[in-house]
């Protein structure tokens, strides 16, 4: 029994092998590429908008910020003395009370709009250049 | 020089050099289209099918991790590609009885098969492949001719290390019976003719 199948499976190789391989048309290969390269724009390695190193900084960043303002915060102050409210349009004596703490989201959220937008649009015109 | 790998034909075509897929698909095409044509039993199905295969696996090259050889993550593609167009053909192939097998029968055919002319023998051979069931085409060709062990086969197939080695021992039976009928008769009466 070990003989025959031992034979067998040799006569397989042999009937396998002289089978060969057969080959597709000569223009394959270009109809392949061709579809392929239709695919290629497709194709794009990701990417993230903020790499590992900016989100380190932004998290830093955020830490420090965490810390010196809860650790400083009577007399630490980035907006000085400005008086947002001022900047309101005062109409028939309405008065708008703007917290200092909007005021700091305010400020934080324009400066990371203002970077995002540089970012943004550098991206974009790179990805239009390729 | 050093002859490139696969992997590095890879991290070219990842980087953006098109082309680099040109020599892979060089690489590969005769075996895909072989294997495509065992599934499917006609060249323009085989054709489409591993054209299709290529472009799927561009498209993919990027969940490609390497953990298995891109060789078997092509074939289990142009697998599962001949599947989907064989369901919407809907074949059939009805299986061949099997009897027991002698040795010296064995041997028989063996001189029977040498008694055949190359280019007769070849297409002998391939309309017996394709009295088989399409997976056992597949599983000897990956075998006998690719010389993949067991376990890969099992990846591509997707049917267990046990099963791949049961249905290998079936299907070299059913074959050997296939070419037996077709072959003796004509060795037989060569024999007589002497």
């Amino acid at each position: 029994m070990e003989a025959e199948n031992k034979k067998l499976d040799q006569f397989t190789k042999e009937v396998i092998q002289d089978a060969g391989l057969a080959s597709p048309s000569v223009d394959f290969l270009a109809n392949v590429m061709a579809e392929v390269s239709k695919e290629k724009t497709a194709i794009k390695v990701y990417k993230p908008l903020i790499n590992k190193v900016g989100w380190l900084i932004i998290v830093a960043l955020f830490l420090i910020f965490s810390f010196v303002l809860t650790r400083f915060s009577l007399g630490f102050s980035i907006l000085g003395d400005w008086d947002l409210s001022s900047l309101m349009i005062k109409k028939h004596e309405m008065k708008i009370d703007i917290p200092v703490t909007y005021a700091y989201c305010f400020f934080f959220l324009l400066v990371f709009v203002i970077i995002q937008v540089n970012i943004i649009s550098k991206r974009f015109s790179r990805s239009l250049e390729n | 020089m050093t002859q490139k790998t696969d992997q590095d034909y890879i991290l070219e075509i990842r980087s953006g050099n098109v082309n680099a897929y040109a020599m892979l698909v060089n690489k590969y095409k005769d075996m895909m289209f072989t294997l495509a044509l065992r599934m499917v039993g006609n060249r323009e199905d085989a054709e489409e099918v591993a054209q299709d295969t290529f472009v799927k696996a561009y498209k993919a090259l990027d969940t490609f991790k390497g953990t298995s050889k891109f060789s078997t993550w092509l074939y289990r593609i142009v697998y599962n590609t001949s599947l989907d167009c064989i369901k919407k053909n809907k074949r059939v192939v009805l299986s061949e009885h099997i009897d027991e097998i002698h040795e010296a029968d064995i041997g028989v055919m063996q001189d029977a098969m040498s008694y055949l002319e190359a280019k007769e023998k070849k297409q002998t051979i391939e309309n017996a492949l394709l009295q088989l069931p399409e997976e056992e085409r597949v599983l000897l060709t990956l075998f006998y001719f690719e010389e993949l062990s067991l376990k890969e086969i099992s990846e591509i197939v997707k049917i267990s290390y046990d099963n791949v080695k049961i249905k290998l021992h079936r299907s070299r039976k059913k074959l050997y019976h296939i070419l037996k009928n077709v072959v003796e008769p004509i060795y037989l009466s060569h024999g007589s003719r002497k």
